[in-house]
């Protein structure tokens, strides 16, 4: 199965450019044009989008994360889905939970509840220590949960264990 | 014995001792978290909890990020007193100790940032 993009969906896109390209794409090549895609995707960078109001933050995500991954910052909720229904689709989002505009929850909800995005991981990066906050995150759909400031070698495997996991 | 009242051990760990990084950061604080004490004065003044809660919040991870050590329980007990509505008297005495602790620190970091 090829699972490489986010939905197989997509990979039946990239098949269907393919065979407008090259007019047809017998059924035994399919594989290996999966196995193509595979090999050119896993040496792409990964796309990492963090939300956060907190310009420190940002930053230190950006300076961190932006060594092994590409990073694309936005600064509330509905910046960063304006920024995703523009055509972009991140591996993976680190989102903060008080934010203005739109914040956390509702972002979450929001990615969740929608068709195309709901299968990207979501790490929730939080102030709150609290442990009925990160429930009700985790109850709401985040995949993972930290509190800031957090260890950035803690976040780094993090991301690894859910990007390996999708 | 001069003792620093702020560290970068944790900027300079994430990013893998980046100077210019570092210094940047150092920059950003000082130029942000006046921002956010001005808000918290603002919330304190018109009796707005809600205001006073967002921005200890936010201030939490800064303080935290240089690890000012006087000011880390001080900024939890703003946010936890605001979010219960706490008398408003009781946040400003908290806030006054903060804001002096966190200036003091603002004064230290741009003496090292023009040294």
């Amino acid at each position: 199965m090829c699972t490489f993009f986010h939905t197989q969906e997509n990979v039946h896109t990239w098949i269907g450019f393919a065979e407008l390209a090259k007019c047809s794409v017998p059924p035994m090549k399919r594989g290996k044009l999966c196995d193509l895609f595979k090999t050119n995707y896993e040496h792409m960078k990964k796309k990492i989008l963090v939300v956060d109001d907190e310009r420190t933050i940002r930053m230190l995500l950006e300076n961190y994360l932006g060594q092994n991954y590409e990073v694309t910052v936005k600064t509330d909720g509905l910046d960063a889905i304006n920024w995703l229904n523009t055509g972009h689709i991140p591996d993976l989002i680190i989102a903060d939970i008080n934010m203005p505009n739109m914040d956390g929850h509702a972002f979450v909800e929001n990615i969740r509840s929608s068709g195309y995005f709901s299968g990207i991981p979501i790490i929730m990066l939080s102030a709150s220590e609290s442990s009925s906050e990160k429930v009700k995150f985790l109850r709401l759909g985040a995949s993972d949960y930290m509190v800031k400031p957090f260890n950035p070698e803690e976040l780094e495997v993090r991301i690894e264990l859910l990007l390996n996991r999708n | 014995m001069d003792e620093k009242l702020y560290d970068t051990e944790l900027i300079s760990k994430i990013s893998r001792g980046n100077p210019n990084f570092i210094r940047q950061m150092l920059v950003v604080f000082t130029e942000d978290v006046p921002k956010s004490l001005d808000l918290i004065k603002h919330g304190i003044a018109e009796n707005d909890h809600e205001t006073i809660m967002r921005q200890a919040h936010s201030l939490k991870s800064s303080i935290d990020l240089l690890n000012i050590s006087p000011s880390k329980s001080i900024v939890r007990q703003i946010e936890e007193y605001a979010r219960a509505k706490d008398e408003i008297e009781r946040i400003e005495s908290l806030y006054l100790t903060m804001e002096r602790d966190i200036l003091t620190v603002i004064e230290s970091i741009n003496k090292d940032l023009t040294a």
